[in-house]
């Protein structure tokens, strides 16, 4: 199978054209297409299993594929923090050590991050000694600091309880406003969708079809998730799941 | 009270139990031959390693032997790190040595001591070459091994975010492979020992322990035979229980 990875400079639109990911006979993505707008933030729900992880890692180049995918350059929130064994500040300044070559100036950014991520009095922690909240909050920091034109997520919330999920979404939102940047985040969680997304889509699988379902033009700060529209725009999420 | 005493006990009494036990069998055995010239007493034997210890040219031969277990061992070390590291990162060496590698594993030892003396004439020489061919396989194994058990999420992470090569060594690769390798090096320089003795023996090597226990062996002195054997595995022991100390002190020290 032929791995076919543009990357082009500086474009914070996602596209992809022609995807084709199959494992042996299982076809997952064939002649899959689709375009995500810029600075946006796109959430994927799907059930376990239906490709959502797949679209991701082809996006990142990190299974082989045939197709195109279009896309700047990239930051990755995974479903397991995927820490290295150092500090919570070496974790961060380990993705700059290539970008900003000034000591002084690279510890500032990373500093910059670590405080937008509410991480910075764990900076000279041991990374994988953390909570899993408190790696996670590592890894958005991480990715944040990185100079990315696109956020992938894979349900990076997934393993945490309710209160810590609610106070990252914020930490995320807060990032967000500082750092715009095009995210595609995947979730089976209905209410994480509800709560971060700007564009809501729905992936069936065998093989993959992304259906967009709703624009939510409200900011995520001001969204009430028990109003009538979003009570309505849950049961038809749910229904459609 | 009496059980807390039992359980801080425990660690020594078991082994104790064990050594009174093998004791015991030896006592017995020696008292069915009844011959010291057949079968040593445990007296007679405990005196033998007191001659020994006693002896200059005794020490002489344990760091002759020493010497050439250190050297084997640290050899095969660094090539099967700079061997295994490049095989992990170049396919291509990694699928030439296998045969190799498999072939010196799976070749009885004794086979290749007997080939190598009869190649080599050097009685000094043969033991290291010896342990060479099948210590470095061993190691090799052992440092591949190491390798694969890195997180492929930690390195497709370091891919994705560009970090240079440098800091994935010190930060990914290291903290993994350190660990595992050296859990690994004490039984591995355990039979290191038993390996050098055991060529030693068959090439005649002068000054050495293997050439003792030969000469021994020549001579009939069968309690200098038991007292060479138990000092050899005390020396193996001394040898492991260093490296687990090194082990501990470099591992607790990789964090």
């Amino acid at each position: 199978m032929k791995t076919n990875a543009n990357v082009h400079k500086c474009t914070s639109q996602v596209q992809i054209q022609n995807l084709h990911v199959a494992y042996g006979n299982n076809v997952i993505y064939n002649n899959f297409s689709h375009t995500f707008d810029g600075n946006k933030v796109h959430v994927i729900l799907g059930k376990s299993g239906c490709g959502k992880t797949t679209m991701l890692n082809a996006i990142a180049n990190f299974v082989k594929f045939d197709g195109v995918v279009n896309c700047g350059k990239l930051s990755y929130v995974f479903q397991q923090p995927r820490l290295a064994l150092t500090t919570v500040f070496g974790n961060v300044e380990m993705v700059l050590l290539n970008v900003i070559k000034d000591k002084t100036e690279r510890a500032k950014m990373v500093q910059k991050y670590l405080n937008l991520a509410e991480i910075a009095p764990l900076g000279g922690s041991f990374a994988t000694n953390l909570s899993g909240g408190e790696q996670q909050r590592v890894s958005l920091a991480r990715a944040f600091a990185f100079p990315s034109d696109v956020l992938l997520m894979d349900e990076p919330f997934k393993s945490l309880d309710l209160g810590i999920r609610k106070t990252l979404y914020k930490t995320l939102d807060n990032l967000l406003n500082q750092n715009p940047r095009t995210t595609i985040l995947v979730t089976h969680d209905v209410d994480e969708a509800l709560a971060l997304a700007d564009n809501i889509y729905i992936l069936q699988d065998k093989p993959c079809v992304l259906t967009e379902i709703c624009q939510i033009a409200t900011p995520r700060t001001k969204r009430d998730l028990y109003s009538n529209d979003m009570l309505t725009l849950r049961k038809q999420l749910e229904n459609l799941l | 009270m009496k059980q807390s005493l039992f359980k801080k006990l425990t660690p020594i009494l078991y082994p104790l139990a064990s050594i009174a036990f093998m004791l015991l069998v030896w006592h017995l055995m020696f008292l069915h031959v009844g011959s010291e010239f057949v079968f040593p007493s445990i007296g007679a034997t405990l005196q033998s390693i007191w001659q020994y210890l006693c002896d200059g040219a005794f020490w002489l031969s344990l760091l002759s032997t020493l010497g050439r277990v250190l050297i084997c061992f640290a050899i095969s070390l660094v090539l099967a790190i700079a061997i295994g590291v490049l095989a992990k990162f170049v396919p291509i060496v990694g699928k030439i040595l296998a045969p190799v590698v498999a072939l010196f594993r799976s070749a009885p030892t004794v086979a290749v001591m007997v080939i190598l003396i009869l190649f080599i004439k050097k009685p000094a020489v043969v033991p290291v070459i010896v342990g060479l061919l099948v210590v470095f396989p061993m190691l090799y194994a052992s440092v591949t091994a190491s390798i694969d058990q890195v997180d492929k999420g930690l390195v497709e992470m370091c891919t994705l975010y560009n970090v240079p090569k440098r800091e994935q060594l010190k930060t990914v690769y290291l903290p993994t492979i350190t660990p595992y390798l050296l859990g690994e090096l004490p039984a591995t320089l355990s039979f290191t020992v038993k390996l050098i003795i055991s060529a030693e023996i068959l090439a005649y090597s002068y000054q050495s322990i293997g050439g003792l226990i030969q000469s021994a062996n020549v001579y009939s002195e069968m309690a200098s035979l038991f007292a060479l054997t138990l000092l050899s595995v005390g020396f193996a022991t001394l040898l492991d229980g260093a490296l687990r100390l090194l082990s501990k002190f470099v591992g607790g020290g990789a964090r």
